[in-house]
């Protein structure tokens, strides 16, 4: 893991963070701007990274996560200030997740919260481990493993509810 | 899990998001800044610093050690209550010649004999000129303290005798100039002469009226008077100046822990004191230290519900 470089983490886990902050953020603009941010802060922080603490992958989703919630934040007081702002209402919702999604599980997709995307994304579309998503999200595994729990059964519902009407 | 849900999941994995080609392009393009790895962390950085700081603490601590020794000797007379040397005689500051001065000195000097000391330190002051003012002697005790008078010029070789009485324990002297005084006290003593004389060739006169002599006779009486107290005082601080007094404390006590030679014992000494410290900012610290840490999980706690709220989780 010593000779793991920034060129070589980001070339190999772009794909990963950027997937990453889309089901988090569901707007693809946005995620792309966010996904930039993270690399140039992960770049800053490139000194700090120890591989015997998780895998380059697992802290490149930290400094994402990190990155995406002060943005959120940061917009939360814009709007506030603006007044009346909705974090679940994208800005640039029409746009599909990715290209391929059937429209029914863009909208199944679309009742999640973040929250319950970013596990859906962090478990499914990385294929981390418990125990590595849990630390991105800073909650333990057995936290985490109720969380995806719930996500799933919440996609479940809204597949079939979509299906149903 | 049902099978809708797992073809779900199974599309969501066959069509994964990917990056745009130009943000593609602008992360790969970042430059990583050298690499600080494998030169000095900054827990590194921690561990020197401490290990550094406990290094110059001992150090500083054998310095000053070293530096109390010597000052012991050599500045017996700028060094008030220093340690003395073992075994070694005390070294006092000479009397300055030909001017009037306040000189005093304490000494204190363990002995094996208290009452043999104390008969001998007292045949000191006799031989040399001086005499005992005061001594506090009791039998059952472990200390004796004289208070001896000296000759001034004499006081170097009091001071030698009474120090080779036991092992010198500690040294102090005092020095104060009267001359400046005394100068002061003759100049007004002239002045008076003067006035006396003057009050004296004016009572010589017999054209004064008998209320005009009563009148120069009062201020002549009074000019006496205070060029008396004044030559009293003139005289008390003169013969203050060419006495010394010399407090002696004499003790029967062993020392309960006797100073470590060498240089290993002197740096167990200061490491001794550096621990001491350390204990006392542990103890002053460790409420601060529990109060920034419950601040800091608190803080993170605090933190983590925002990030939950943030997400609608």
């Amino acid at each position: 893991m010593d000779d793991v470089t920034f060129a070589r983490a980001a070339e190999e886990h772009l794909d990963d963070v950027y997937g990453y902050l889309v089901y988090l953020t569901r707007d693809r603009s946005l995620a792309e701007e966010l996904t930039g941010d993270a690399f140039e802060r992960a770049l800053r922080l490139w000194s700090r990274f120890d591989p015997r603490k998780g895998s380059v992958k697992t802290w490149l989703c930290q400094v994402a996560r990190t990155t995406a919630l002060d943005h959120f934040r940061a917009e939360k007081r814009r709007r506030r200030r603006e007044a009346a702002y909705a974090l679940t209402e994208p800005t640039s919702a029409e746009a599909p997740l990715a290209e391929g999604l059937s429209p029914e599980l863009e909208q199944a997709l679309a009742r999640l919260s973040p929250a319950e995307r970013e596990v859906i994304a962090l478990r499914v579309l990385l294929e981390l481990d418990g125990p590595a998503a849990a630390r991105v999200l800073g909650i333990s595994p057995t936290a985490l493993s109720t969380r995806l729990s719930r996500a799933l059964h919440r996609l479940e519902e809204a597949l079939r509810n979509d299906v149903a009407a | 899990m049902t099978s809708q849900l797992d073809t779900a999941l199974a599309e969501l994995r066959a069509n994964r998001p990917e990056a745009p080609d130009a943000l593609r392009e602008h992360v790969l393009g970042l430059q990583p800044e050298p690499s600080r790895r494998g030169l000095v962390t900054r827990r590194r950085l921690v561990l020197v610093l401490a290990a550094g700081l406990l290094v110059a603490a001992v150090a500083a601590g054998l310095l000053r050690e070293e530096r109390v020794q010597q000052g012991g000797d050599e500045t017996a007379a700028v060094e008030l209550g220093a340690p003395a040397q073992r075994d070694s005689s005390a070294e006092a500051p000479a009397p300055p010649t030909g001017r009037i001065a306040d000189y005093n000195a304490e000494l204190g000097v363990r002995v094996d004999d208290l009452s043999g000391a104390t008969q001998r330190a007292m045949q000191v002051a006799s031989s040399l000129g001086g005499y005992v003012v005061s001594a506090q002697y009791d039998e059952n005790a472990s200390n004796s303290l004289l208070l001896l008078s000296v000759p001034i010029g004499r006081t170097q070789d009091a001071i030698d005798r009474l120090s080779r009485l036991g092992e010198l324990t500690s040294q102090r002297f005092s020095l104060q100039d009267l001359q400046a005084v005394v100068d002061e006290l003759d100049a007004q003593a002239d002045r008076l002469q003067r006035r006396i004389a003057s009050l004296e060739r004016q009572l010589r006169n017999a054209a004064l009226t008998p209320g005009e002599r009563t009148a120069l006779r009062a201020r002549l009486d009074q000019a006496e008077r205070e060029h008396e107290a004044v030559l009293a005082q003139r005289e008390g601080t003169a013969a203050q100046g060419r006495m010394a007094e010399i407090t002696v404390t004499l003790t029967s006590e062993r020392r309960e822990a006797p100073a470590s030679d060498g240089v290993i014992g002197r740096a167990v000494d200061a490491l001794g004191t550096v621990w001491a410290w350390v204990l006392a900012v542990l103890i002053v610290g460790t409420p601060f230290a529990v109060l920034l840490a419950a601040a800091f999980l608190v803080g993170r706690r605090w933190r983590r519900r925002s990030n939950e709220r943030l997400l609608g989780g």
